[in-house]
């Protein structure tokens, strides 16, 4: 009887037992792959491994076209140099025919990954498609339509007159592609690009994407033959640790604080460089209290300490804005603009002009019974964020306004900041993306932008941004541009205050990276090459 | 037992359709977001750049958001049942595909943690059993409430500092290898071996003064042989059991290990659903997280009653 | 005299009697934070940001240049408040379902419990992700999501007493002589239900810490710049590398309070058994 016992038990430890190694089997059997990475590529010694802060998740150029681009994998018609300046790209030259007409001449020699030739038809069709599947693109870029003209010649037709047209060319977005790519279910999951890295393989689960040497690329064959990126390292101090133990060759954005350490030591290169982004203040509602009153923004704007932020929050890494996102060097940029120096007393004094006055004497100041209490919205990936916007938090209740942080993802903050007296406190922002000062204001300052998402409308500004974009006189563009910088800063449509530097550190064996102020982060170049 | 076992499955669906309701109307909790989050994912990445009111126009259209909440969780309902989660936002992916190449990573690392678990507890928990009330173990018990009380998160940090950092012997960074494991499954199977380690001792405790122990003691077995294959054998069989009740605790605990780790399971996938404000995908994943844990207590109650006679014959 | 004996037994174990120390002295540093912390746990000073621990700070100070001891000082009162909170909510709305449930029986008891049971086939931290993620991060939230599930184990231990209970002969005695039914579960099935729910309560203090750290170590609970001890270690975790103290400190807080509650609420068990063994640790 107690046998019979102990052998069903026996039985059933059998079955749990068997059950576990079975789960195990059946979850190694299926990421099997994974692994092999590091097997294919015994022997070569021309490897990058990078780690990567944001995830890549897709690999459809519609959508990822920004990451492809970043990574060599696909090009632009034009390209913008580290300088910001326009240089031709797929494209040989391009000319205005008429004013809503730009005629784009194709280089001839450009041959895709799959060993096809680039011609109008792939031209005609990555703009199509990438315009199709994603609006947004279309807005970007401002085109109605793209047409052939003959096999290496195509006609860019906008809707109004628009000057900026070969600067968007460039943009990372507006990436061209052959028909050949492969596509599943109307998703591009091979794309095929004429770039300098050919798409091997991307993998999901773990978020890697892996690019291989292109052998016959058309400006210089690259010297790795193999780049390995880690997408979504988000941590700032797993990138950090991840560099230091050797487990990648390239990373971006350590912690703000480790940068002086890493610099110091001589196994890596830190190369820090100015990139078109910083950081803001962004008033949620600039139509409602209490930010309708120019001198409460006002207040605001002097009542952030930039110096004492650039120096301890970004670690010198970054400068003092002058107001406006252009970092020095643009040529765009309005170097009269002074912006609003650190000035409590001058805050004060606005504040109390606008009628906020701490009547009840409990810190706070108040107006009408409310008391100027206020909510700064920021997100977690920019490392320097969370503690800038407590900085920021700080440093107003100087002046008598309660504030408190809230730290949420990006998109979730969006509709809060109609909540009285929200702020984003913002990083990013990048300012050129393409090389022309109309993307960053308009999408900004225009009544109409698609991020003015806080309602800020000058009717003056309005109608510069128009003139700009439709005046194909340099010079006039200059004075219209920097007027409407100087008008944007006058009216504190936002509050800019500093700009941001980007680390990039590699391994020391890692040479020839050459920084490109032009990315949204960073962006790697074909003159890498690792040291024997 | 068929019996039973139906009526756990209308459980189960209850359950789940309930879950995804909660989850459903309490995730539409804000307004006019949706549309915004979509068009972001969709036609912008992961970047900091509002899409344009075109395309959120579009997107609206396109998944006919404008319906009322009740309409689109029951159509969301209907195609669930059917086995069609929808679509991710932020990859446009059907979510079944997003979680089907996560939950390999995920079973992985449960079940080695349980192993780690099983294999810190047991012995502990038996030498507890054997040494009574001795120094020993008092440490082993001590140490049981420790384990529960580490918060796993800080555990974690602790691993990382010492093992990655201090002595380099595991990497920072990806999934896949052993190597990469290990950390993950230590922090994840220490609080599980608390709980495996009392249970193991009291269960011991009780089995060593039943008659056939006292027996096999009397013939004059040595003590190794009395305690391997006469007392243990009978003493785990509870042990097994806290495996299901350790499912829930596990399941909660993958949700921060994998996230600390950047593990690439559907706990991460959660929490990066739940920041990102991804819907569908945050309802596929309450859905499978919830049949997974009912699934395998399940099974260990199955197993329980074939292990324990008196159990069946209560039946 | 059994409440002597109960006290006497508690008072013999010994980890029980240094975990109730523990949470004593904790209590007192809590109330007098204003008093005993060294400096203003918010006070930004930048300059002096990231020091390591020293006579002037003893735990160091962190990215910000806050001194972490006062933080942490600060913290336990939140971590105390908060958790008393919480476990003051669910308990009272789990002891309230558990006896209705109990006590009448029926379809109330059905529905009741089968809500229980929807709720219990759920990873518990998993619904407080959930219900964060719809209201967005903060205490109230944090509060809100963790008293959401936190009720249920009170309901389903107190249920269970009440139904032992109410089988008892004093009840029906109490009914005979034309007792009300408010009044027979003030005057006799609450007192009986309590013994149990000390117990879960004291150990449930333990898991509501754990719970709000995770959240705050995620980034969903208690904001910046609040001390709280998950949050700190949030922000602290940048630092891993060069200021290790900025982790260790918050999360050795947070492990010897959740610690000294468990030891407690063993004990407590200890004590009060043989009436004890429904009670189950989770």
């Amino acid at each position: 009887m107690m046998n019979m016992n102990i052998n069903r038990k026996s039985i059933g430890i059998w079955i749990v037992l068997a059950t576990i190694v079975g789960l195990v089997a059946f979850s190694g059997c299926i990421d099997n792959g994974e692994n092999d990475n590091d097997n294919d590529n015994i022997g070569t010694k021309q490897k990058l491994v990078i780690a990567e802060p944001w995830g890549i998740s897709s690999v459809d150029p519609a959508k990822a076209g920004g990451t492809l681009n970043n990574f060599l994998v696909l090009e632009t018609l034009t390209f913008m140099e580290p300088d910001f300046s326009l240089v031709p790209g797929l494209a040989k030259s391009w000319e205005l025919i008429d004013d809503t007409t730009w005629r784009v001449h194709l280089k001839d020699n450009i041959i895709f990954h799959d060993d096809t030739k680039l011609t109008a038809d792939d031209v005609k069709y990555s703009f199509d498609r990438n315009m199709e599947e994603n609006p947004t693109i279309r807005g970007e870029l401002g085109i109605k339509s793209v047409e052939k003209i003959d096999d290496y010649t195509i006609d860019i037709i906008t809707e109004k007159p628009d000057a900026a047209i070969p600067a968007a060319l460039s943009y990372a977005r507006a990436v061209i592609y052959s028909k050949n790519s492969i596509e599943k279910d109307g998703i591009i999951i091979n794309p095929i690009g004429t770039g300098p890295f050919k798409f091997e393989k991307y993998d999901k689960a773990s978020d890697i994407l892996e690019l291989s040497k292109n052998e016959n690329y058309w400006n210089g064959v690259p010297k790795l033959d193999t780049v390995i990126i880690q997408g979504g390292v988000g941590e700032a101090s797993t990138r950090e640790m991840a560099i230091e133990k050797g487990e990648v060759d390239f990373t971006t954005e350590p912690p703000m604080g480790s940068t002086e350490r890493l610099e110091n030591n001589p196994e890596f290169n830190v190369i820090i460089h100015p990139l078109c982004q910083g950081y803001k203040l962004n008033f949620g509602n600039l139509s409602k209290a209490p930010f309708d009153d120019i001198k409460v923004r006002k207040a605001i704007a002097y009542a952030v300490d930039k110096e004492s932020i650039v120096e301890h929050i970004l670690y010198d890494r970054g400068e003092i804005s002058n107001g406006m996102g252009f970092v020095p060097g643009i040529e765009w940029r309005n170097n009269d603009l002074v912006g609003y120096p650190y000035d409590l007393q001058k805050a004060k004094q606005l504040l109390k002009e606008a009628g906020w006055e701490d009547t009840d004497n409990d810190g706070i100041l108040d107006k009408d019974g409310k008391a100027f209490k206020m909510t700064l919205y920021t997100w977690p990936q920019r490392p320097a964020l969370p503690p800038l916007a407590e900085t920021v938090q700080s440093q107003f209740k100087e002046i008598g306004i309660d504030a408190e942080v809230r730290i949420m993802d990006w998109s979730a903050i969006k509709e809060r900041l109609n909540e009285w007296g929200a702020i984003r406190v913002s990083g990013g922002a990048t300012c050129m993306r393409i090389p022309d000062p109309s993307y960053y204001l308009e999408r900004n300052f225009h009544s109409k932008g698609d991020s003015n998402s806080y309602g800020y409308k000058n009717e003056e500004v309005d109608r510069l941004l128009d003139e700009g974009r439709s005046t194909f006189d340099k010079q006039k563009r200059y004075d219209i541009y920097r007027e409407v910088q100087e008008i944007v800063v006058d009216d504190v449509a936002d509050v800019y205050i500093a700009y941001h530097n980007l680390a990039v550190v590699t391994k020391s064996s890692v040479n020839g990276y050459v920084p490109n102020p032009s990315a949204h982060d960073y962006r790697i170049n074909s003159g890498i090459y690792i040291e024997e | 037992m068929l019996k039973s076992i139906l009526k756990r499955l209308g459980i189960v669906i209850l359950v789940l359709v309930g879950a995804t309701a909660l989850v459903f109307f309490m995730l539409h909790y804000i307004p006019g977001e949706t549309p915004d989050v979509i068009a972001r994912y969709i036609f912008i990445g992961n970047i900091e750049i509002e899409p344009s009111n075109e395309a959120v126009a579009l997107i609206s259209q396109y998944y006919d958001l404008d319906r009322p909440l009740v309409v689109q969780y029951f159509s969301w309902l209907g195609e669930a049942l059917q086995g069609n989660l929808g679509m991710s936002y932020k990859t446009g992916q059907p979510v079944l595909d997003e979680i089907v190449i996560r939950l390999p990573a995920t079973i992985k690392l449960a079940v080695v943690s349980i192993l780690v678990s099983l294999i810190i507890g047991i012995p502990l928990g038996i030498v507890a059993a054997i040494k009574q009330n001795s120094i020993l173990d008092y440490i082993c018990s001590t140490g049981a409430v420790i384990g529960v009380s580490i918060p796993n998160f800080w555990l974690a940090l602790l691993l990382i500092m010492v093992f990655s950092l201090y002595l380099d012997l595991t990497p920072v960074m990806g999934s896949g290898g052993i190597e990469h494991m290990i950390l993950p499954s230590i922090t994840l199977g220490t609080g599980m071996a608390a709980v495996t380690a009392r249970l193991t001792r009291s269960s011991m405790l009780e089995v060593i003064r039943q008659d056939y122990v006292r027996t096999a003691r009397g013939k004059g077995l040595p003590e190794i042989t009395v305690v391997v294959r006469h007392a243990m054998k009978n003493a785990l069989i509870p042990v097994i059991t806290i495996i299901g009740l350790e499912m829930g605790h596990l399941l909660g605990g993958t949700v921060i290990v994998e996230t600390i780790f950047a593990w690439p399971g559907i706990g991460k996938l959660l929490i990066d659903a739940i920041s990102q404000r991804d819907i569908p995908v945050i309802q596929g994943c309450v859905v499978f997280i919830t049949i997974m844990y009912v699934f395998v207590n399940l099974i260990v109650d199955l197993s329980y009653s074939i292990f324990d006679p008196r159990i069946r014959y209560e039946r | 005299m059994s409440l002597l004996r109960d006290v006497r037994e508690f008072g013999k174990n010994r980890a029980a009697m240094m975990g109730l120390i523990v949470i004593c002295t904790l209590i007192m540093i809590a109330l007098s934070a204003d008093v005993i912390s060294p400096y203003d746990p918010t006070k930004i000073i930048l300059e002096d940001k990231l020091q390591a621990p020293s006579i002037e700070h003893i735990m160091g100070t962190d990215h910000l240049g806050r001194d972490v001891l006062s933080r942490i000082i600060h913290g336990s009162r939140l971590t105390f408040q908060l958790s008393i909170i919480v476990v003051t909510i669910t308990a009272i709305v789990g002891i309230t379902v558990g006896i209705i449930s109990g006590y009448y029986g029926g379809i109330v008891d059905e529905i009741l419990m089968r809500f229980v049971d929807i709720l219990l086939a759920f990873p518990s931290i998993i619904l407080a992700l959930v219900v964060i993620g719809a209201l967005g991060p903060g205490i109230n939230n944090t509060i809100l999501a963790i008293s959401f599930v936190g009720w249920l184990s009170y309901a389903r231990v107190t249920r269970g007493s009440t139904l032992s209970i109410k089988e008892k002969e004093f009840i029906e005695s109490a009914r005979s002589i034309g007792s009300g039914d408010l009044y027979i579960i003030y005057k006799h099935v609450y007192p009986n239900v309590l013994y149990p729910n000390i117990v879960l309560a004291t150990l449930h203090m333990g898991s509501v810490i754990l719970t709000v750290a995770a959240l705050g170590f995620l980034g969903l609970g208690a904001q910046p710049p609040t001390p709280e001890w998950g949050t700190m270690l949030n922000e602290g975790k940048e630092f891993l590398r060069m200021c290790p103290w900025l982790s260790i400190f918050p999360g050795l807080m947070i492990m010897i309070t959740v610690l000294a509650f468990n030891f407690i609420g063993d004990g407590l068990r200890d004590a009060l058994d043989p009436r004890m063994k429904e009670v189950v640790i989770k």
